[in-house]
């Protein structure tokens, strides 16, 4: 069965206060899911009230302030800083995104700041994302073909062609769109989940892939696919804008013509 | 973690139950409104009145229809709301059976029932 309440030493209780004491009035409070893997006490939440005269613009400015400023056990995933890496995503005032093009302002009252949600912790703000990176993998995200290129070029594709990668190449594989998903909590397991999705129809909508046959064929289970129940939340959640839920739609078109 | 091959019959085709779900649903839409519609417009809910509703054979093949159609396509979605939540493959597959036999028994009842007025 699904379960649906936490498990004693799951559940959440309040933490340290950290008060800013200077003269500042621009002030803003972060509320912080905190767990180390290294005690045994219960996730807590940590409060760090900072400057906001002294802070950068975003979400990931201030986790970074606090972690050399306030609370260097402070642990999180970053490294472009400009919603190009996927790394720091995690779950901002209720809704999964990158923390790093979330702006502080956006977030009326004090900002909630979790890891993604429904993923095994690691420590504080970094899930384990290993199956979602095994799924990943299941899907062969490369081109596969056997046409040499001619002449050892480049292979061309139309701007047509090209086109239709739109909207997907983008994607950063930060796995917002798939731990915002009921149906990839319940069976996160089986079923692959948007980000995977996404990721098999950008090598199915290439026009340079000769595998879409197979690639199609390996996706018709009623698991890996077709628990996709369109709740949307993929789309609503994804930091890049990208619309996850209208590519397995796609899939699902692709699987009726064949 | 991941489970790439068919084992215990867990998995099934998705495209065929996925498309039969749709179809239904949209066979569903004409006859349900038209089934309430057709409900509205009775004038005092007698059990005459029901009786001889029922007894206009395009009433009888409509309702025959919007029957089938309906207990079919809930069959299928209680199946996919099963999978989604009952993990353990014995208890999911008896469950899954079960509102299989459910919704057909009304089904065979409600059939019954109309086939009783004509007798």
């Amino acid at each position: 069965m699904a379960e649906f309440s936490l498990p004693k030493n799951s559940k959440i209780i309040k933490g340290k206060s950290f008060s800013y004491k200077g003269k500042s009035e621009n002030k803003k409070e972060f509320n912080i899911y905190r767990w180390s893997p290294d005690d045994t006490e219960n996730p807590r939440i940590d409060t760090y009230t900072l400057d906001m005269d002294d802070c950068g613009p975003m979400v990931l400015d201030a986790l970074i302030k606090i972690k050399d400023e306030i609370d260097s056990s402070l642990t999180f995933r970053r490294s472009c800083r400009e919603g190009i890496c996927g790394s720091c995503s995690m779950n901002v005032d209720g809704t999964n995104t990158l923390a790093c093009l979330k702006s502080i302002d956006d977030v009326k009252g004090s900002v909630n700041i979790y890891p993604l949600p429904h993923m095994p912790v690691i420590k504080d703000l970094v899930p384990d994302l290993t199956n979602a990176y095994k799924q990943l993998e299941s899907v062969k995200p490369w081109l596969q073909t056997d046409d040499k290129p001619v002449n050892g070029e480049e292979r061309h594709q139309t701007p047509k062609e090209r086109e239709k990668l739109d909207g997907l190449w983008e994607c950063v594989l930060c796995f917002s769109c798939s731990t915002s998903c009921p149906s990839y909590w319940w069976n996160g397991d089986k079923y692959l989940g948007p980000a995977v999705l996404l990721q098999a129809y950008r090598w199915i909508a290439d026009s340079r892939d000769k595998n879409k046959k197979e690639r199609l064929k390996e996706l018709e289970d009623s698991f890996k696919l077709y628990r996709c129940h369109t709740i949307m939340n993929c789309t609503k959640t994804c930091p890049k804008g990208l619309n996850p839920a209208k590519a397995i739609g796609e899939i699902k078109k692709l699987q009726l013509e064949t | 973690m991941l489970e790439t091959k068919n084992k215990s019959n867990e998995f099934h085709s998705g495209i065929s139950h996925w498309k039969v779900q749709r179809i239904s649903a949209m066979i569903n839409i004409p006859l349900i409104i038209w089934f309430i519609i057709s409900i509205i417009s009775l004038r005092d809910y007698s059990f005459n009145e029901n009786i001889n509703w029922l007894k206009q054979p395009i009433n009888c093949i409509l309702i025959t229809l919007m029957l089938s159609s309906v207990t079919y396509h809930s069959s299928l979605g209680l199946q996919v709301v099963i999978e989604d939540y009952i993990h353990d493959i014995k208890i999911r597959k008896f469950l899954i059976l079960s509102s299989k036999i459910g919704l057909f028994l009304l089904f065979a009842i409600s059939i019954g029932s109309i086939v009783n007025i004509y007798i």
